[in-house]
């Protein structure tokens, strides 16, 4: 199911200002029918890369990444994007973790356990060993980070860093109450 | 395979092994009478401890520090799985420690060595699952995160999927 990518190319890379991201890398591929998709990925402090797409036609749109195409091309799309991760993982920076949200539809009213951080989830168990990553997850939020355990050598507190910018961004609240959905 | 590798697929055919020999008795005491049983297995009782004996022997040949590393975790998940599921399989009731002095004196000595070899699986297995468990010792604590445990994450996973990294 997830075993035909498309071909990307990797672009160029923008330095970011007033954002939480240091730095912005832009990649872009083809579908099979033509359809030409952009991949944002956004690197932040201490290693931790987050990934957005979408379809270039919707590049104007404040609603860009939430929008679903229609095109049938999902699990190649994605299984891109996991191949632009493991490009940055492999050929970037061996220590890179990546932080992401799933987008809420258009028809979810908010970040609980979207539909996408669910697939996105599903993706990450499949494809990354637990022995390299750690998975950690934030359900209220949708958010997800695969942990690399190679820059947890380098700097054990990475996750805790990472969280403290995440949780002051996004304004989370702490996991008290929250279940395991797993 | 490595040699625990080998370890763990011999400690997976030693549980089938000991299961059969199970069946066998429970299935030779339902049909024959007692006597006609205990006859049978203290004719083959020498021959069913030395077999036992080897299988535990075996276990000590191959038993060493288990390490699990990103290219043998997949091998050896499989393996905790299937020998979880023999151990589960496996009834021991008739056979345990408690029921022991219940065996005539000339077959204590056979369920003797059915226990030892029955614990020997179990340490093995108990062996593997800490190894298993400690893939998530270096995972750090977090107040907001929530840590999906390598045995969550195998539990959940589509196993036709190879890792890629």
């Amino acid at each position: 199911m997830f075993d035909k990518p498309y071909e990307f190319k990797y672009l160029n890379s923008q330095k970011a200002y007033g954002e939480l991201f240091e730095k912005k890398h832009l990649l872009s591929f083809r579908s099979h029918t033509n359809h030409r998709y952009i991949v944002e990925v956004e690197e932040y402090p201490h290693d931790f890369y987050g990934i957005k797409y979408y379809l270039k036609a919707n590049a104007q749109s404040d609603e860009r990444y939430r929008i679903l195409t229609g095109l049938n091309q999902a699990t190649r799309v994605i299984r891109t994007c996991i191949d632009v991760m493991l490009y940055f993982i492999n050929e970037r920076n061996p220590l890179t973790s990546f932080i992401f949200i799933g987008a809420q539809l258009q028809s979810e009213d908010n970040y609980n356990n979207t539909k996408r951080f669910r697939v996105y989830s599903r993706i990450m168990e499949n494809f990354f060993n637990p022995l390299k990553f750690s998975h950690f997850f934030i359900e209220k939020s949708s958010m997800y980070v695969i942990l690399n355990k190679s820059k947890l050598k380098d700097d054990p507190k990475a996750l805790q860093k990472m969280e403290k910018i995440a949780v002051e961004f996004y304004e989370i609240e702490g996991k008290n109450e929250e279940e395991n959905p797993y | 395979m490595t040699s625990t590798g080998i370890h763990l697929q011999k400690n997976i055919d030693a549980a089938g092994v000991l299961n059969g020999l199970l069946m066998l008795y429970r299935g030779l005491k339902r049909y024959f009478n007692n006597t006609f049983v205990h006859i049978f297995f203290a004719v083959v009782a020498p021959f069913l401890y030395l077999f036992l004996l080897s299988l535990k022997n075996l276990h000590k040949k191959y038993l060493g520090e288990i390490i699990i590393d990103s290219d043998n975790y997949v091998t050896y998940r499989n393996l905790y799985d299937k020998l979880s599921q023999s151990i589960q399989d496996m009834n021991i009731d008739d056979v345990s420690q408690s029921d022991i002095d219940k065996i005539p004196f000339y077959l204590r000595y056979v369920a003797k060595q059915y226990i030892r070899t029955y614990t020997a699986i179990l340490d093995s297995h108990k062996q593997l699952e800490n190894a298993l468990k400690s893939i998530d010792d270096d995972a750090p604590k977090s107040d907001f995160f929530t840590l999906r445990t390598e045995a969550e994450l195998w539990e959940s996973r589509n196993k036709a999927y190879e890792y890629l990294r």
